[in-house]
């Protein structure tokens, strides 16, 4: 029990986050928030890219797709409910993010229909607009290096 | 000549059969996330299954019995049961991630609901369990496994940067945009992945009803020493690929499908079918062993006859465990509950285990009394000693990890 | 270890006044039948006193009210009490396999019960669930008869 304890407070240590501030606390889940939906974005994009290139079967990226869309309406639902500290900064976040969560859902759901439907041009149009969906979030995350790093993806 | 193909049958079973639902998710998050600066997690957890592997294995064959068998009488009652509790748990809960992990490779192959497939998979895994030939079982399931040899094609088709990649391996540090926590319970996760308790109690149950003698020793040591280490390198295979395709784009994997989808991208249509093959075939033989695994680790401490070379009649309590447990698991799964979350959890329960599984190991081999001349040498007991430490380690880290990075966030 | 009340000496195999360590050799240990079956465990050994005064094994104890007692505490007590609840018995006592029933000693104790039964049967008497689950569930199963082989 003496040695678990030990190891309780050598990890505590390790992770150094103040954790006091609830202004703070709220815009770090705001933006594991963003993360995550950035990830389904990024999964539906790459999926769909793939799948008009012949190289991901149809029933593949509904899959896929279905379950990005889970978890983009998932996480708005969660952010919707949140409760911001009142400060200004935490509201004009969770703000912006609910912004780009509806833009999400929105397109995601798009995806996901023009896939079921096997409509490959309204397909080609849905996953059009989802590089910039990626980039806008990754501007309301804490890592603004994954801009970069799209910028040079294929 | 015979013999050859045999060893090489044997080495290419293990290759295949190395990866497993927990080794697929663990390494394709941490891939995606960590690039392969969590490497050394992989190859230190890969070098401590192929010590205690050919420990375990080499008990089978001088002793003709299995791990359970040896431990309660080698420690007693109490000592076997706590050691019987925690693995049998641990590997009840990983047969439950298994049976979700067919099920999510059927779905992506077919678009069929996860939960609709979850009982068929649950009946075709005990109706192997009951009747296939233990050998059929395992080659069929090994050989296929090694599809998933796609994952090295992969990675050399995507053209990655080498040496960046070797420096990750051996210069590894926490990434910029990452905890510390999360990067040591992440690598507490692929210890558990590398080292869960099913693989040992299923290859010294598998050495016995396979009747193994001294004379195979050689054979499953050729097995362990070769065998493991490729699927070791396949597991890294997984992570640079999503290391490659993924982490760049900041997709986190959460799926299965995310999984699969850099095989895709490098390798095409073609590339992707065979990964589904070798995910179903992974972790099928992964479900048969250890919904297999927990009828022998409660089977081998009561003293009840057990495995598939006597008939169910005469192993009616093995064979119910091995039922219960395939009626119980599908229930579990279907509660709707993510089978990638399910396997998170086994992997860190895998880890908090490990002690208490891998010590008893240890200490029979080290008995003269049951292993005569063949008791562990200066370097197996080095490096099994090492290794028992190193697990201590991340048995205590595991949960105050797990609590504080909230299962790796 | 329980004592027995028992009274009067079971022939064994083994000559007159031979020690085993009882722990090392008998506890715990499997048993198995003369076909080389396996059966169960020893759980424990119930002793007497022989006309000297110094303790003897007087028979093997197996099953669940055997091991309760040897695993100690309050899990001890409930893994007896629980299957003593379940006996139609009044007073259930452990399953006792008498020495005379031990064929051999070597790293598994074997047994049998040469003249009367067939060594399936006997090992029914000694693991009533085994028997149970054979005749209500497994035994129900196509394929029960047949090894995997």
């Amino acid at each position: 029990m003496a040695l678990v304890a030990a190891a309780l407070v050598l990890v505590a240590g390790l992770d150094g986050k103040p954790g006091g501030d609830p202004t703070q606390a709220f815009l770090d889940q705001m933006d594991q928030a963003a993360k995550d939906v950035r990830s389904e974005v990024a999964t539906a994009q790459l999926a769909v890219e793939q799948n008009l290139a012949g190289r991901v079967p149809d029933r593949y990226l509904g899959v896929t797709v279905a379950e990005a869309e889970r978890t983009v309406l998932d996480t708005r639902s969660t952010v919707v409910a949140s409760r911001p500290p009142g400060t200004p900064a935490a509201d004009d976040r969770r703000r912006r993010l609910l912004v780009l969560l509806d833009r999400a859902a929105a397109e995601v759901s798009a995806v996901r229909l023009a896939g079921e439907r096997g409509d490959r041009r309204a397909l080609r149009g849905a996953g059009a607009g989802l590089p910039r969906l990626v980039r806008d979030l990754s501007a309301l995350t804490s890592t603004g290096t994954v801009a970069a790093a799209l910028g040079a993806a294929r | 000549m015979r013999r050859l193909l045999g060893v090489a049958l044997g080495v290419l079973t293990a290759i295949g059969g190395f990866v497993d639902i927990g080794d697929l998710v663990a390494n394709a998050v941490v891939g995606a996330r960590f690039g392969l600066s969590l490497a050394w997690a992989t190859l230190a957890g890969m070098i401590g299954i192929c010590v205690f592997a050919e420990m375990s294995g080499r008990v089978a064959a001088v002793t003709g019995r299995a791990t359970f068998d040896l431990v309660r009488e080698r420690l007693g009652p109490r000592a076997g049961l706590a050691n019987l509790v925690a693995s049998t748990l641990v590997t009840f809960l990983t047969f439950i991630a298994e049976i979700g992990g067919v099920a999510l490779t059927v779905q992506l192959a077919t678009g069929v609901s996860h939960l609709l497939v979850v009982p068929l998979v649950a009946l075709a895994a005990w109706l192997v369990m009951w009747r296939v030939r233990f050998s059929v079982m395992e080659n069929v399931a090994g050989l296929l496994g090694l599809a998933l040899l796609v994952f090295a094609v992969a990675l050399w088709r995507a053209g990655p940067d080498w040496g960046d990649l070797g420096r990750q391996v051996w210069q590894p540090h926490v990434p910029a945009d990452q905890g510390t926590g999360t990067y040591l319970y992440y690598a507490v996760a692929l210890f558990g992945a590398a080292m869960t308790p099913y693989e040992v109690f299923f290859f010294s149950s598998g050495g016995v009803e396979e009747k193994w003698t001294g004379r195979d020793i050689a054979t499953a040591r050729v097995n362990v020493f070769l065998g493991f280490p490729l699927g070791g390198l396949l597991s890294l295979c997984i992570a640079g690929c999503a290391a490659v395709v993924l982490l760049p784009r900041a997709i986190d994997v959460t799926t299965l499908a995310q999984v699969g989808l850099p095989v895709a991208v490098t390798v095409g249509a073609i590339g992707l079918a065979v990964a589904l093959v070798g995910f179903g075939a992974a972790t099928f033989g992964a479900a048969l062993e250890t919904g297999l695994s927990c009828g022998y680790s409660i089977a081998q401490y009561f003293g009840w006859s057990w495995g598939k070379l006597v008939r169910p009649r005469q192993a009616a309590r093995f064979h119910t465990v091995v039922l219960l447990a395939s009626i119980a698991a599908p229930l579990v799964l279907l509660t709707g509950v993510d089978p990638i979350v399910v396997t998170e959890y086994s992997l860190i329960f895998s880890a908090v285990a490990l002690p208490l599984t891998y010590f008893p190991i240890l200490v029979i081999a080290n008995d003269s009394d049951y292993m005569g001349t063949k008791v562990n040498g200066r370097l197996a007991n080095l490096l099994g000693t090492v290794i028992l430490v190193l697990l201590i380690v991340v048995a205590l880290a595991a949960i105050p990890l797990m609590l504080l990075t909230g299962a790796g966030r | 270890m329980t004592g027995g009340t028992e009274a009067g000496q079971a022939s064994s195999p083994l000559p007159p006044g031979r020690r085993l360590d009882l722990h090392l050799q008998l506890l715990d240990h499997q048993v198995v039948d003369q076909d080389g079956n396996l059966l169960c465990k020893i759980d424990d050994l119930e002793l007497d006193l022989d006309a000297d005064g110094l303790p003897v094994v007087s028979a093997l104890l197996v099953g669940p009210l055997a091991l309760g007692p040897r695993l100690g505490g309050r899990l001890g007590r409930w893994w007896a009490a629980v299957p003593a609840r379940l006996s139609p018995r009044a007073n259930p006592e452990p399953v006792r396999i008498l020495l005379s029933e031990v064929i051999d000693y070597g790293s598994a104790v074997v047994v049998g019960r040469p003249e009367r039964h067939r060594p399936l049967e006997f090992a029914r008497t000694l693991a009533p669930l085994e028997d149970w689950l054979v005749r209500h569930v497994i035994g129900r199963i196509p394929g029960n008869r047949h090894e995997s082989e």
